[in-house]
């Protein structure tokens, strides 16, 4: 009688150890990973499935997805659409650049002139898409920025044309990433299989995430190398696409020096040169690709004030503003779901009155 | 006498038997195993891909000597134990050779013009799906 309970025991015990090593080992969740390259960026897709078929299937959409958007919005690419558009002043466009260009101009008309996706001129001084970036001279810019006016685009739909004023060169860098994270969407929205994917720093989460239904996004450090982060966000896919899309503008990124100053690629439209900001980044989270690019945009511009935040009100958008001073401001729906991992940086108080 | 008795009978309960002590080994030989893959999991993994196909794999170990690795692209990398970095490329801006030691798991170092990426890996998720920038 005793034997058969010491054997129950060494049995229930062996019980236990597999359960608890099986449970440790496969804690996990299962990502297939691929990196390729588009946009001038690294493109990484992490598909939440260890189904080889399935996730090549994916692999395969979301890089058509990002290649196609590419040859469409590219301003450097000669057969892309959007430079045949400078080159002539007018196209027929596909379905997709007729949306965005559309969406485009109505997100930049509430903007406040901050986002222009007419600047094309200025930003070809600047050079820095074809990376070859130095400093303009003044008259050049002036001239260029004659140019720019989101006016000068007609869009007529009835007939399928883009116009637009002679002269006028549109460069849709500001919102491409985003603008391709979108178009990614249209492809895998069928699809029930969790992906996210990362394009230079604008990333796309869908579906559920292995935290709890949510995913965990790094913020960069703007004051670190590359590969440093100070805080992560939590973020759950909304309905109704179950997604959520994520941008960060910093002026860290694409920068080069001259006469001992430092010049970064996020040019203002009212002057042509680089946003004078006390801002140093702005990550923004929203249910839009291209609304999260532009709104990155236009708060490390405008900086934080009443306006930028009503303005991220209307759009449902949520933000964060890191200052050079190492504080930080996080809009309210933001804050619950951020971790602070560096203690160096301080959240800075923002009163509206 | 019966007082003696449930003594000795209390001295027996409280002497572990050998059924036990094996249930004792089990657990201690459950946590060094446990102990053991978490170890196995901080070990890195350097991965470098070159126009989205995996061109290079290489367990980092405590061990491993320092060595180049170039690839035909002119791109040269130094490993070792301690990480890998881009040594040399052909590429205008050198932002790729500028940005130094990958150390730390999913520390990751991308040349564009050359379409390579560098990166090291761990089993053991570092906590992040995704970096924006």
């Amino acid at each position: 009688m005793q034997n058969v309970r010491r054997i129950m025991k060494i049995t229930v015990s062996l019980c236990l150890v597999t359960a608890i090593v099986l449970s440790f080992s496969s804690c996990k969740e299962k990502f297939t990973e691929k990196t390729s390259f588009a946009m001038g960026s690294v493109l990484t897709m992490k598909i939440m499935t260890d189904d080889e078929e399935k996730s090549n299937e994916l692999f395969t959409l979301i890089n058509d997805a990002v290649i196609e958007t590419d040859n469409t919005l590219s301003s450097t690419k000669e057969d892309s659409m959007v430079f045949q558009l400078n080159k002539s002043g007018s196209t027929e466009p596909s379905p997709l650049l007729m949306n965005i260009i559309s969406d485009a101009v109505t997100v930049c008309s509430t903007l406040g002139g901050k986002v222009d996706i007419t600047l094309g001129r200025v930003t070809d001084l600047w050079g820095f898409s074809a990376d070859s970036p130095s400093l303009p001279s003044d008259e050049d810019i002036s001239t260029a920025l004659e140019s720019a006016d989101p006016d000068n685009i007609k869009i007529d739909k009835e007939n399928n044309k883009i116009t637009l004023k002679q002269g006028t060169w549109l460069d849709l860098g500001a919102i491409g990433k985003g603008a391709a994270c979108d178009r990614i969407f249209d492809k895998v929205k069928s699809s029930t299989t969790p992906l996210i994917v990362t394009l230079g720093g604008t990333v796309f989460a869908y579906g559920e995430g292995p935290s709890d239904g949510k995913w965990t996004i790094g913020i960069r450090d703007p004051f670190k190398d590359a590969n440093s982060i100070f805080a992560t966000a939590e973020l759950r896919p909304t309905a109704p696409k179950n997604a959520v899309f994520v941008s960060t503008s910093g002026s860290y990124e694409k920068t080069f020096t001259e006469n001992g100053k430092v010049y970064h690629h996020i040019l203002d439209p009212k002057t042509g040169y680089p946003a004078e900001s006390e801002v140093v980044s702005v990550t923004v989270s929203s249910c839009s690709g291209l609304n999260s690019d532009a709104l990155s945009t236009y708060c490390f511009i405008n900086g934080l004030n009443a306006t930028t935040l009503e303005t991220l009100e209307i759009y449902d958008a949520q933000a964060i503003f890191v200052f050079a001073d190492k504080t930080y401001y996080v809009t309210e729906e933001l804050s619950s779901c951020l971790s602070v991992t560096d203690d160096s940086f301080t959240l800075r108080e923002y009163d509206e009155k | 006498m019966t007082a003696s008795r449930s003594g000795n009978m209390m001295k027996n309960k409280l002497i572990p038997k050998k059924a036990d002590i094996l249930i004792i080994l089990i657990l201690l030989l459950t946590a060094a195993l446990l102990l053991l893959i978490r170890q196995n999991t901080d070990v890195k993994m350097l991965e470098i891909i070159c126009d989205g196909e995996t061109v290079y794999t290489e367990k980092l170990t405590p061990q491993t000597k320092k060595h180049i690795y170039t690839l035909e692209n002119g791109m040269s990398f130094e490993i070792s134990g301690e990480g890998a970095l881009v040594s040399a490329s052909d590429c205008k801006g050198q932002d790729c050779v500028k940005t130094g030691l990958l150390t730390h798991p999913d520390d990751t170092c991308a040349c564009i013009p050359n379409k390579t990426v560098i990166r090291l890996r761990a089993e053991k998720s570092t906590g992040t799906d995704a970096i924006t920038y």
